[in-house]
């Protein structure tokens, strides 16, 4: 059973929030969609490995030589706001 | 649109009857008819399309297939210049600074990009339903949805707004809505197509592929995307590539073909799995053999695809913080409400319930039970088609278990919707090709063929397709709008 408070807590480590009001409806649709989740804890898989991607590849490795993949004029230009040819945030330090 | 195909579109540039001007305005015309009863496009990129063509028309070579033909691509495929918003508010503003590597071949082999089509947001859904923008209409009747998340791609081509369109493929976000709206689509092998400049959902799972109105048209749009991709380290090695239409009028001689019992059951509609055992009639007097196979572990697929593609969709994700680029909330006091009001803001009901199963899955304590146990499942569903593909050439199932349902029919319940790609999920799950095929009508909605193959050897679905479609001849029916 995943409780509110537990729904509240995946929330803050997704930056995600939902209202009280959002979370009566959402944890309730939450609960039935882990509890189909659930039916995989009858099938055996002792010993099996888990697959994590479906292409034979490893490691792919090339030389480290710097290349300008862009120019900084263009990538600031979506950039939500910009001061100084820099992408500008709001201050972290709480005064 | 005066051209059924890519094909006869080709042929008539190449022999002059028709400019490639002529043809990207005949488009445009196209789309302002039927755009208000589809809605299948979030932009459009009318001006340079026509200049492209301009400049097409003047060096006069049209001996590349795709030289002045206009194909939609799915809205989270980047494209240079053109707004990108993969159907989320986040990204509504958000114009690239390059192009995709399938959109930078498509434009280098001289096809015109005419538009970016709707899809669910992120890709996540199974009706184009949850796009922030529009809802897209099923081409064959606008009370259905088109399928999804490749819906607008699907619906586009059905109505014949443009006669190919590229899709993105996680969970069978190419073939079901290729079902819904009678055209062919292709998820191609994980690692044929690069997934460079493609908006990641889920990176294990998702490819880009091609839906045309026939097949032939298809193995021409996949050979124009497919190869190896230095900026896709997931991308396969040059070896594993060659002609898709080599094999394409070889027949179905001795073809060795399995009909997936598992597919025929459980939900489906009687009369689409009648349509299956029909399609097996016809390839078994063509000379092929057909036998029914079982792939025991299948029915984990939809909760096993569920756990993994939300906790590779939450890990995604993350990037969208309204620092970079994308939507920024205005209401916020210091960083931690930036970014937490930025996303509850920015993303859709959807996504955002995607995002907290993933984060959920792959949390301390919850990881073994859920993110690794659908991880060693999807080895056993892995397994059940090696076994089956030691002894067969191609499988043949259903697409969806019914033809499109109504819009909003299965809004308010996740857990029905989620069902419903219980037929296209577990191909994505082992990484292999496969097609969705007009295989007929049931209550006047197409239904789809599915042809899964070995990796690598779409050649071989194609071969099958084309003999399929050159018998039954479902794509010469046309939904009402595109007569």
């Amino acid at each position: 059973m995943v409780t509110k408070e537990e729904v509240k807590k995946i929330a803050t480590l997704a930056k995600l929030k939902y209202s009280d009001k959002e979370l009566e409806k959402f944890s309730d649709q939450f609960q039935k969609i882990i509890n189909y989740f659930d039916t995989l804890a009858k099938v055996d898989t002792k010993g099996v490995k888990p697959t994590y991607q479906s292409n034979d590849l490893n490691n792919i490795f090339r030389d480290d030589i710097p290349i300008v993949s862009q120019e900084r004029e263009a990538l600031l230009k979506n950039a939500p706001t910009v001061k100084n040819n820099l992408i500008e945030v709001p201050a972290i330090i709480e005064e | 649109m005066d051209f059924n195909s890519l094909t006869d579109l080709h042929q008539a540039l190449k022999n002059k009857e028709i400019s490639a001007q002529e043809v990207v305005k005949q488009t445009f015309a196209e789309i302002k008819e039927k755009e208000p009863k589809i809605a299948a496009f979030i932009s459009l990129n009318e001006e340079s399309s026509l200049k492209y063509a301009g400049e097409i028309d003047e060096k006069g070579d049209f001996s590349n297939f795709l030289t002045g033909i206009p194909i939609a691509i799915k809205d989270n495929i980047i494209t240079n210049g053109i707004t990108t918003t993969a159907a989320s508010k986040i990204l509504e503003n958000f114009v690239p600074i390059y192009d995709a590597t399938v959109v930078k071949k498509l434009k280098n082999a001289g096809a015109i990009v005419t538009g970016k089509s709707n899809m669910d947001e992120f890709a996540m859904g199974s009706s184009t339903e949850t796009s922030a923008f529009k809802i897209t209409k099923n081409a064959w009747d606008q009370t259905k949805v088109p399928g999804g998340s490749s819906g607008g791609s699907a619906a586009a081509v059905a109505s014949r707004q443009v006669l190919g369109s590229l899709g993105t493929d996680t969970g069978g976000s190419i073939r079901q809505p290729a079902a819904f709206n009678g055209v062919v689509g292709l998820k191609p092998t994980y690692g044929a197509v690069s997934r460079w400049g493609v908006i990641a959902f889920a990176s294990s799972l998702d490819q880009v592929g091609p839906i045309t109105t026939n097949v032939e048209d298809n193995a021409h749009l996949l050979n124009a995307i497919a190869g190896h991709d230095e900026k896709d380290a997931t991308s396969a090695k040059e070896s594993y590539f060659s002609d898709y239409l080599e094999d394409l009028n070889k027949g179905v001689k001795n073809l060795k073909i399995g009909i997936i019992k598992d597919y025929l059951t459980e939900g489906v509609m009687p009369e689409v799995a009648e349509s299956v055992k029909n399609a097996a009639t016809i390839l078994e007097k063509a000379g092929a053999k057909i036998e029914e196979v079982s792939l025991p572990n299948i029915k984990y697929a939809v909760p096993t695809y569920y756990i993994i593609a939300s906790s590779e969709a939450s890990t995604n994700l993350q990037r969208y913080d309204g620092i970079r680029y994308g939507y920024r909330t205005p209401n916020y006091h210091n960083l931690e409400e930036l970014y937490v009001n930025t996303r509850t803001e920015g993303f859709g009901e959807e996504v955002k319930r995607r995002i907290m199963l993933g984060t959920f899955s792959l949390s301390t304590g919850f990881y073994e039970a859920y993110f690794k146990k659908a991880a060693q499942i999807r080895t056993l569903i892995t397994n059940d088609f090696k076994r089956v593909f030691a002894n067969y050439d191609l499988l043949i199932g259903p697409t969806t278990p019914t033809p499109a349902f109504g819009i909003g029919s299965k809004n308010d319940d996740p857990l029905q919707m989620y069902a419903n790609d219980i037929l296209t999920i577990p191909v994505n799950l082992a990484g292999l090709p496969a097609m969705s095929l007009p295989n007929g009508f049931v209550d006047g909605l197409p239904i789809g063929l599915q042809i899964i193959g070995k990796r690598f050897d779409e050649k071989t679905i194609y071969r099958l397709a084309k003999f399929y479609e050159d018998e039954t001849k479902f794509y010469q029916q046309k939904p009402e709008i595109a007569r």
